[in-house]
């Protein structure tokens, strides 16, 4: 039987504790490594989006005001890219580009890039007129009806801001994003891969309201298509829209 | 409280063993932080720190509770007990820096206050997969916050030691929901078989390591009749300058034997109901074995100029046998030691 005696405030512990004690740290320090190891590599890989933080870039081109704020970059040969235009923070950028539908202009922000998906935070305050002249865009076309099974996630968090951008995890997230209207995207996985369509809403706030409690989970949604230049939207109304899918 | 005044205050060993804390911890961080930037380049650091922080303050608070059930086990282990507390506030620093980033990244710069929006935008408490798992987590913050709080003896002296203790029985509620924070959070967003298994292993660990050294003092507490005097032990079975643990009458008592004398005190240290059957005469006292409060073995009083007091028992010794009247004597009053010698013959 050992008779080892420990009191923490001796300046030595006996020799026997002392080899337990060490044995105990090493295998504790061994034990967390491999935890920190087997944690790493087992949890799920990040989406490909890009938010590129912290660089500052200037963009022009003509904005859209409806159905979502979004900015038709000029390019030098070829059709303007569309850029999905965003604010600050859990905010969207409607208040930002009220009154402006196809005016020219220069603003700063930041870019986030998924796949096709460019989206530009707006730096308040940065939006400056280019030339007086204002070219309307085209109208808005109606493709019929149409329904999709996916995830409600904000399209600012899922295109690149946040890693995870969408799932449970995120929902709290994605619900204050929804809120502060940031633009709604149904992400619909396909066998090809994974489409996104922006949501808009027919009957304007209220329902608005209603997509947040919607997000994060599988949903099926039902609504009209519309197209409006490139982009193409999924009109939602309130009646008969959703259902959750398992 | 003896020479524990020492106690409170830094030591060698207490440095040497927050060194170790602050080392473990630091090397586990950069692991996870490295290893996740390499395995997987687009995940942006935000979410690496906030999984750090959160998967280390969950390895810190299943640790702190394994170290008292394994000390009842194995007395070897003590030494991890005397410095235990500073473990739960390192947890606490962690769990801390977890719900904090938590709070910026998934909160921060919408509509409401980042604290009000953690209680209000999920409140399906009814479902599983959507259940608000965030407020689970910041309950167990406050706890692990609470308990940090009033981790020093001062609080201890301040709120008495009963309440101090049931204060910091919340640490079982506490890892409960954490538990459940990681199981309906994390977990229903991750898909890799191997991350619930290690949860479940490391519940099953706590509670077998609980239910183990619970076993065995209730075995040793198998109880003896509520007579005058009850023959505990023979004097043999206690080994010199040691004590050995019975209960009497439902309490337990701490029997010691030292020059060839044997004195019965309160099992129970007066600092933080430490088991004084466990701990050793040291320079004629009993010496606690978790943090090293010092006590008289006869009158059951700390030395000069502290002030804590035990219980004592009457004890005789007859024919090799040490007998121990099961009522207390009130703490601090001193019986006459029996003697071996006069016993044995
Ligand atoms: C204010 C309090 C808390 C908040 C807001 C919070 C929030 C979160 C969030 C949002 C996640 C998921 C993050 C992700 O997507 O990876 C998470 C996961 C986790 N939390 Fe907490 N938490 C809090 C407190 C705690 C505490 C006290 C502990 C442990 C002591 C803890 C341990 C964990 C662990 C181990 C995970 C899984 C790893 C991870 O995904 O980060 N959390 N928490
Ligand atoms: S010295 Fe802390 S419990 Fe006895």
């Amino acid at each position: 039987m050992i008779d080892d005696f420990y009191i923490g405030y001796e300046p030595r512990m006996p020799d026997g504790l002392s080899r337990m004690l060490r044995a105990t740290a090493v295998s504790l320090a061994m034990l967390s490594l491999v935890t920190a190891g087997v944690l790493v590599w087992a949890q799920e890989r990040s989406s490909p989006g890009t938010f590129h933080y912290g660089e500052l870039r200037s963009f022009s081109g003509r904005i859209v005001e409806h159905p979502l704020p979004g900015l038709e970059v000029a390019r030098e040969s070829g059709q303007p890219v569309w850029h999905w235009l965003v604010g600050p923070g859990k905010h969207g950028a409607a208040r930002l580009v009220a009154g402006l539908d196809g005016r020219h202009v220069r603003l700063s922000g930041t870019l986030v890039e998924r796949g096709d998906d460019r989206m530009i935070e707006v730096v308040p305050d940065s939006i400056t007129d280019v030339s007086a002249e204002r070219t309307p865009g085209p109208p808005i076309e109606n493709l019929g009806a149409a329904m999709f099974d996916g995830e409600i996630v904000d399209s600012k968090c899922y295109l690149g801001v946040m890693k995870p951008g969408q799932g449970p995890t995120h929902r709290d997230c994605a619900v204050r994003c929804l809120l502060g209207q940031v633009p709604a995207m149904l992400v619909v996985r396909e066998s090809k891969g994974v489409k996104r369509i922006a949501l808009i809403v027919s009957d304007g706030e209220s329902f608005q309201r209603m997509l947040p409690a919607l997000a994060g989970r599988p949903i099926r949604l039902y609504g009209t298509l519309m197209v409006r230049g490139e982009q193409s939207f999924l009109s939602l109304s309130p009646i008969d829209s959703r259902s959750p899918v398992r | 409280m003896s020479t524990s005044y020492k106690a409170v205050g830094w030591n060698r060993q207490k440095r040497r063993y927050d060194a170790v804390i602050a080392a473990g911890v630091a090397v586990y961080l950069a692991l996870f932080v490295a290893g996740s930037i390499l395995h997987d380049p687009d995940s942006t650091i935000e979410t690496v720190l906030i999984r750090a922080f959160g998967t280390a303050a969950c390895l810190t608070l299943t640790i702190v509770l394994a170290i008292g059930p394994l000390c009842r086990l194995d007395r070897r282990f003590l030494p991890l007990l005397y410095n235990r507390r500073h473990l739960g506030v390192a947890t606490c620093l962690l769990a801390l820096a977890h719900g904090t980033f938590a709070i910026v990244q998934f909160h921060a710069l919408g509509d409401v206050n980042p604290l009000v929006s953690v209680l209000v935008t999920s409140t399906d408490y009814r479902s599983l997969t959507d259940f608000p798992y965030q407020q689970l987590g910041l309950l167990a913050l406050l706890i692990l916050a609470l308990m940090a709080a009033t981790s020093h003896d001062f609080w201890l002296r301040v709120l008495s030691a009963p309440v101090w203790k049931s204060l910091h029985m919340l640490v079982y509620l506490a890892y409960s929901l954490v538990v459940a924070h990681i199981a309906l959070g994390a977990l229903q967003a991750e898909r890799h078989v191997i991350l619930p298994v290690m949860l479940l292993v490391s519940v099953t660990v706590t509670l077998t390591l609980h239910g183990l050294a619970a076993r065995g003092e209730r075995s040793a507490d198998a109880d003896r009749a509520n007579a005058t005097f009850v023959d505990v032990c023979g004097v043999e079975e206690i080994r010199e300058g040691r004590g050995k643990t019975v209960c009497l009458a439902g309490e337990r008592v701490a029997v010691f034997r030292y020059d060839g004398k044997v004195s019965a005190v309160s099992n129970v240290c007066r600092h933080q109901n430490g088991p004084l059957g466990e701990g050793k005469i040291v320079g004629g006292c009993i010496v606690c074995p978790w943090h090293g409060y010092e006590y008289e073995p006869s009158s059951g009083r700390a030395p000069a100029p502290f002030t804590e007091r035990l219980p004592t028992f009457d004890v005789r010794v007859e024919r090799g046998r040490v007998l121990v009247r099961p009522t207390p004597r009130p703490a601090g009053t001193f019986v006459e030691p029996a003697l071996v010698e006069r016993g044995i013959s």
